[in-house]
């Protein structure tokens, strides 16, 4: 395996893992805060989320990548990769990860 | 050969391809979508030359735009669309695809449609308004200046009326007018003799424009085919290099139980 090629995406996975995982986060309070407790669209709310739905699939192709390099199963990409669409858990996530990369 | 037809090979095929297609559609439905109503931003009168070009379809964004228009009646040339209610919103099919059947509580009568030639010798079909009786309406007549808002025609896809209410078409329109007519017809704001102003069908533009964020939506799962595409040709070619090392394998006879 090339050192140089997996560092990249290696930082490329961490990086989108973060940057999904707290976007969600921070979405998921506005919807509770719209949806539950009945107050106004902040006025980015929309664009907010379409802008995710951009970044979603950028994390997709990096755990994508990550997964071939590492040789995880189909189930387990899949599993991996869903976990951005669940709040929190790309965070989880990221930390299994990178104790399995530390391992290897 | 056989390689090519693994059973974890047609699998991945059959998952990618629907995957592909799934996003394709899921695309296609955001784009469906993105036609939406876009109300209009003012409530600015136009006139009636701006809103319905002669020779040429009432544009979607000129349907529900106030607007007034000046002519003389043609009291031979009535029009009565019987079935209807006052509230011409209230006639529309929940579903376009099936009959819906309606029992009213309000009175149920006709729309009362008379024709205007207006001075280019163009006419125009205006609902004048609603009524039980329409034998005590007296024909229109002389020369007179109608506020109204355009309607288009209502055989326009997408719509259809309950109880099978026979639609007001620009053809019904045509064979009913001396002269060349305009595409739809016009619903008097203004009050007539007798006649309960009707409310008309669109009260907005039909489609004024997209609505940018399912347009975005659109994109996103375009974005997500390219995605999938990407990520079935990777996992099909690693099967396929995977098969190849074990088919050397077993050549070399490294591997006996193949």
């Amino acid at each position: 395996m090339n050192r140089e090629d997996f560092a990249k995406q290696w930082l490329f996975y961490r990086i989108m893992a973060v940057v999904v995982g707290s976007v969600l986060l921070i979405l998921t309070a506005f919807l509770i805060s719209v949806r539950v407790l009945e107050n106004p669209e902040p006025p980015f709310y929309a664009a907010a989320w379409t802008a995710h739905g951009y970044l979603f699939p950028v994390y997709v192709v990096a755990t994508f990548m990550l997964s071939t390099k590492l040789k995880w199963s189909f189930g387990k990409t899949i599993l991996i990769m869903l976990a951005g669409t669940i709040p929190l858990m790309s965070f989880f996530t990221e930390r299994r990860v990178a104790k399995e990369v530390s391992q290897s | 050969m056989k390689r090519y037809f693994s059973l974890r090979l047609i699998a991945i095929h059959a998952l990618g391809a629907f995957s592909f297609i799934a996003c394709v559609g899921l695309a296609y439905w955001q784009w469906d979508r993105a036609q939406a109503y876009v109300p209009p931003e003012s409530a600015t009168v136009l006139s009636f030359e701006e809103l319905s070009p002669l020779r040429d379809y009432l544009p979607a964004s000129s349907v529900g735009v106030p607007t007034s228009v000046t002519g003389t009646w043609q009291p031979d040339e009535r029009i009565l669309m019987p079935e209807r209610v006052v509230d011409g919103k209230s006639m529309v099919s929940p579903d376009p695809e099936s009959e819906a059947l309606v029992s009213w509580a309000v009175p149920v009568g006709y729309w009362v449609v008379d024709i205007m030639e207006l001075a280019d010798e163009s006419s125009v079909g205006v609902v004048r308004g609603f009524t039980e009786t329409p034998e005590q309406i007296a024909p229109a007549s002389g020369d007179e200046t109608v506020s109204g808002v355009m309607q288009p025609s209502e055989d326009v896809p997408g719509l259809k009326l309950v109880n099978g209410i026979e639609p007001l078409t620009t053809n019904l329109i045509v064979e009913n007018s001396r002269t060349i007519a305009h595409d739809g017809y016009l619903v008097a704001t203004s009050p007539a003799e007798s006649l309960v102003p009707v409310g008309p069908i669109f009260t907005e533009p039909v489609v004024k424009g997209l609505n940018w964020q399912n347009v975005a939506y659109t994109f996103n799962w375009l974005f997500f085919a390219g995605i999938v595409a990407m990520m079935w040709v990777r996992v099909a070619r690693d099967e396929l290099e995977f098969a190849e090392i074990a088919k050397s394998n077993a050549d070399l006879g490294h591997d006996n139980e193949s």
